[in-house]
């Protein structure tokens, strides 16, 4: 009984681990650009099956086209008129590298198939750059609409998203050898590497975005746009930047979270939308906008979700979702978060 | 030819133009349901049905709210109705309104929990609820069929008559759809209407105005799920077969897609999204995928593509892409001249306003301490003092806005309302430090909201047309107090591009308009130019004439001195002294505040 008992606990915190990520991705997202993003899990997706190919010593198609749209947006930007010379040759030097990080990375774990860390790193970089190519797409053009407007807009990117996962990797499910093979016994209960493997990853990501976030200026920029954006901008923060920041880490962490998570679930086109709605329920318990309450959150998803799993009552899934509601009428009456007028 | 092109520019108003477009909706799907192929008949259907619940969407769009778990009503309305009709016998149409009126109940009890939510707390809210209902579904399976859902659903039926054939079907939704969207259409030019535009603009505000803000919104919220239901449960009756899945959030989401697709600022904007989106649908699966051979997927993605593309161009969707050829709301200026005296309320003789010795602790902080004056029949009185003074705290708690912790205030004789909906009821109105109109309505219905204290009329009458002479009066006041602040020649301006000294100008017109025995003007002079505040103390001088007292916060100290009767001065949080204009003028202690020592 106990062993059970821990084995669920073990498989709930691994779960978590994951959704922690998700939940973080949309935090980042929502707190800096008001975008409740719901394309967020396809990015989990793209992580998993990016990561899947790459190891596998295919080049990523992917990669290709983030490179391309960096390209444009490169073009786009050295042909503004108000800049001068000087600030031309940076823009067009800063791009070049980051588009020749984005190609190099991938072409790598191409030449060296079956390299764990080239592939991660390969499809890492290419999805947070995507990630920014998505907020200047299509957020930036509308930065100033209503939240409503931007959910909507995500939701058709979306679609593209999903759309295009399965045009450029169709939709047989690809499995992905974990980190290591096997896995070790924590008193009663046996626990696989992959699982230990998440759960440090997932935590040195946490640790990595809070120190980012507290001990950078760039970090401090990010935070003082979240809390007031016109105040940051009137400070001289540029707030397309730190929404693109927001988009490369949102992008990058959900990202991480999929190719973690592949070797247990197998990658597949259809694996991001239930693990970005976790993703959802968890941030909404901590009101979407404070990473620790999250954090609690992701670990109450996670273990619900084990132990319903373990013991079959429908009727859990409803409490689950229901939790919502009273610990948001609590935050609200604790401290109710600011009404944007649109 | 002019006073003709005149006599037909006169009918160009938004009552006569949901009228036609209801008609015309009315018509045409009609049209198609009688003569189009069987397999379009379906598809009228369900774009009709979506558009009911994307209508009800709408209108809690309009009103500021926004819900991702609005399938979870039409899922009520659909479960209550088929088990009903199927399992216990109900007559069809019985079945169909306990459903309806189920989900009105769950609308209630589920608005009344969530709507103290503010923010984004409250989407995610109803999100979690609409997946909690999805999840409650499957789980009660024995009742509901579970995820594989029930058929079987008997026919809707009227007494003897069956509702069997598609056709008359699509007619009976598509009838809904054409009062709804007509009415909903007409009541946003309504008293109802502009009340809900002003719930979205700022709550405080409109509770001044004496809108009970938290029942509208309930009544919104009510109105909405009420619409879910109906959509529903007709659909239900219509395939004979229900499942959780087309309740889930996706199909949430697809009406708010719907919505925002179609614009969220009008009606007409849901029944354009609905069809805009099946009718992209139709067109991506049958012609693109048929003649280019490509798969679905990539449908989904020019699907995506559009959806994007559309809202980056218009972010308020295709009826903002169209609002051009909609009529600007308008209303003639009546020809005879009315006053718009103070009433009588109140007691007479007394103080209107009295505050004895009022003080706020903030925490450890002192705000305020012992501050007294009392504001006369036909008196203007100035409050001012330097920034943090606390000229706001003081002006709170005489709205009975904040609460004292010690001291006393009598507004017309009775202590402040505790609700702020009750102060327009005394016969007090305000304006703000911050302007607070409705940015997308005329300057004249932004004035006519004031008058909402003083109408009677709701949501059936604003639909239907049973206001008119309610409207009328309103509007001549309204008129009446444009032309008081002599603002009459911008009445039919969108109230977004008026000058702040305009706008402030309007919100006096605005308080005007409930004809205040007590006006209270929170720095009306701030943002004006020289020329209008000159205008400014001319008006306030008049209404002291007509029966208006006026307490008067102000910074402009020139200004308080050509108008008051009475000056009270606060410094750091006390009363540093009361008296005439000239006495205040003259005081050293004062000149010493202002100036500092």
């Amino acid at each position: 009984m106990l062993d059970t008992l821990l084995f669920l606990v073990a498989d709930g915190i691994t779960n978590g681990a994951v959704y922690g990520l998700l939940a973080l991705s949309l935090i980042v997202v929502y707190t800096v650009t008001r975008v409740v993003n719901i394309a967020q899990g396809e990015y989990v997706t793209l992580g998993a099956l990016s990561f899947a190919s790459a190891l596998s010593g295919t080049f990523s198609v992917l990669s290709a086209i983030v490179a391309a749209g960096l390209a444009a947006f490169a073009l786009k930007d050295v042909a503004d008129r108000r800049l001068t010379g000087t600030m031309r040759v940076r823009i067009v030097l800063s791009r070049a590298l980051w588009i020749f990080i984005v190609l190099a990375t991938a072409w790598l774990a191409n030449l060296l198939p079956g390299s764990y860390w080239l592939a991660v790193l390969a499809s890492l970089v290419a999805i947070a750059s995507l990630g920014t190519l998505i907020y200047r797409l299509t957020v930036e053009p509308v930065s100033g609409a209503s939240p409503i407007v931007l959910l909507i807009v995500s939701v058709g990117v979306y679609m593209v998203l999903h759309g295009t996962a399965v045009l450029i990797w169709g939709a047989e499910p690809r499995s992905v050898p974990p980190v290591v093979e096997g896995g070790v016994e924590l008193g009663p209960v046996f626990v696989t590497y992959q699982s230990l493997w998440i759960c440090a990853s997932s935590l040195v990501a946490m640790i990595a975005l809070y120190l980012f976030s507290e001990r950078t200026l760039t970090g401090q920029a990010l935070q003082a746009t979240a809390v007031n954006r016109t105040g940051a901008q009137l400070c001289g923060i540029p707030v397309g930047v730190a929404g693109q920041l927001s988009f490369a880490i949102g992008a990058g962490f959900s990202a991480l979270s999929g190719l973690l998570l592949a070797p247990l679930i197998t990658a597949n086109y259809d694996m991001g939308l239930p693990i970005g709605l976790k993703g959802f329920v968890a941030a909404a318990l901590g009101g979407i906008v404070e990473y620790p309450t999250a954090l609690v959150g992701v670990l109450l998803v996670g273990l619900t979700e084990s132990f319903s799993a373990f013991q079959v009552s429908a009727y859990r899934d409803v409490v689950v979702y229901l939790m919502v509601i009273p610990i948001l009428l609590w935050r609200n009456a604790v401290r109710p978060p600011e009404t944007h007028g649109h | 030819m002019s006073s003709l092109s005149k006599e037909l520019g006169s009918w160009r108003t938004p009552n006569v133009a949901s009228f036609a477009v209801a008609l015309a909706l009315f018509a045409v799907s009609s049209l198609i349901a009688m003569s189009g192929p069987r397999y379009d008949v379906t598809l009228l259907v369900t774009v009709g049905l979506s558009a009911v619940a994307a209508m009800g969407l709408t209108l809690l769009l309009i009103a500021g709210q926004v819900s991702l778990g609005q399938a979870a009503f039409m899922a009520v309305g659909a479960y209550v109705s088929a088990i009903l009709a199927r399992d216990h016998g109900f007559p069809a149409v019985l079945a169909l309104f306990a459903g309806v009126a189920t989900s009105a109940v769950c609308g209630a009890i589920v608005g009344g929990i969530t709507l103290r939510l503010k923010g984004h707390f409250l989407p995610l809210a109803t999100l979690a609820m609409g997946m909690a209902c999805s999840a409650a579904i499957v789980a009660a399976g024995p009742v509901t069929g579970g995820a594989s859902g029930f058929g079987q659903i008997p026919p809707l039926s009227f007494g003897r008559f069956e509702l069997v054939d598609d056709r008359a079907f699509a007619i009976v939704v598509w009838s809904i759809v054409a009062v709804a969207a007509g009415g909903f259409s007409r009541l946003l030019s309504t008293r109802t209407g502009r009340a809900i535009a002003a719930l979205k603009t700022d709550i405080e505000m409109a509770g001044v105005f004496g809108v009970n803000a938290t029942r509208l919104r309930l009544l919104v919220f009510v109105v909405a799920a009420t619409l879910a239901g109906l959509s529903g449960g007709l659909y239900a009756f219509y395939f004979k077969f229900i499942s959780p899945a087309p309740f889930g959030l996706t199909s949430s989401i697809n009406l708010l897609i719907a919505c925002i697709f179609g614009g969220m600022s009008h009606p007409f904007g849901a029944v354009l999204g609905a069809s805009a989106v099946t009718a992209l649908e139709m067109f991506l699966q049958n012609t693109v995928a048929r003649m280019l051979g490509l798969s679905g997927n990539v449908e989904m993605i020019v699907f995506g593509v559009v959806l994007i593309g559309v809202l980056l161009r218009w972010p308020g969707g295709i009826w903002s892409a169209l609002h051009r050829a909609w009529p600007v709301f308008s209303t003639p200026r009546p020809a005879r001249n009315i006053e718009l005296t103070p009433s009588k309320r109140g007691v007479e003789g007394d103080d209107l306003l009295s505050v004895r010795g009022i003080g706020k602790k903030f925490g450890g902080l002192t705000a305020l301490h012992d501050v007294s004056f009392s504001v006369g029949a036909d008196q203007i009185v100035g409050l001012i003092g330097p920034n943090g003074a606390g000229k706001s705290t003081t002006f709170n708690i005489a709205t009975g806005l904040t609460e004292p912790s010690e001291g006393r205030v009598r507004l017309m004789g009775a202590p402040p309302p505790s609700r702020v909906s009750d102060l327009v009821h005394r016969g007090v109105s305000r304006t703000f430090q911050h302007v607070r109109i409705i940015p997308e309505r005329t300057v004249l219905e932004n004035v006519a909201f004031g008058g909402y204290a003083q109408g009677r009329s709701g949501m059936i009458a604003g639909m239907f047309g049973l206001d008119q002479a309610e409207e009328a009066a309103t509007f001549a006041k309204a008129w009446r107090a444009l032309e008081i602040v002599e603002l009459d020649g911008l009445a039919h301006e969108p109230a977004s591009r008026l000058a702040m000294g305009q706008a402030r100008l309007v919100e006096v017109a605005r308080a005007l308009i409930s004809r205040p025995r007590l006006l209270l003007l929170d720095e009306p002079a701030a943002g004006l130019r020289t020329g209008e505040k000159l205008k400014l103390v001319t008006l306030l001088h008049r209404l002291k004439r007509a029966g208006t007292s006026v307490l008067l916060v102000e910074h402009d100290m020139d200004l308080v001195m050509n108008c008051v009767d009475q000056v009270v001065v606060l410094d750091r949080g006390h009363g540093l002294m009361t008296g005439l204009p000239d006495e205040v003028r003259r005081d050293e202690r004062v000149i010493a505040a202002y100036l500092g020592t």
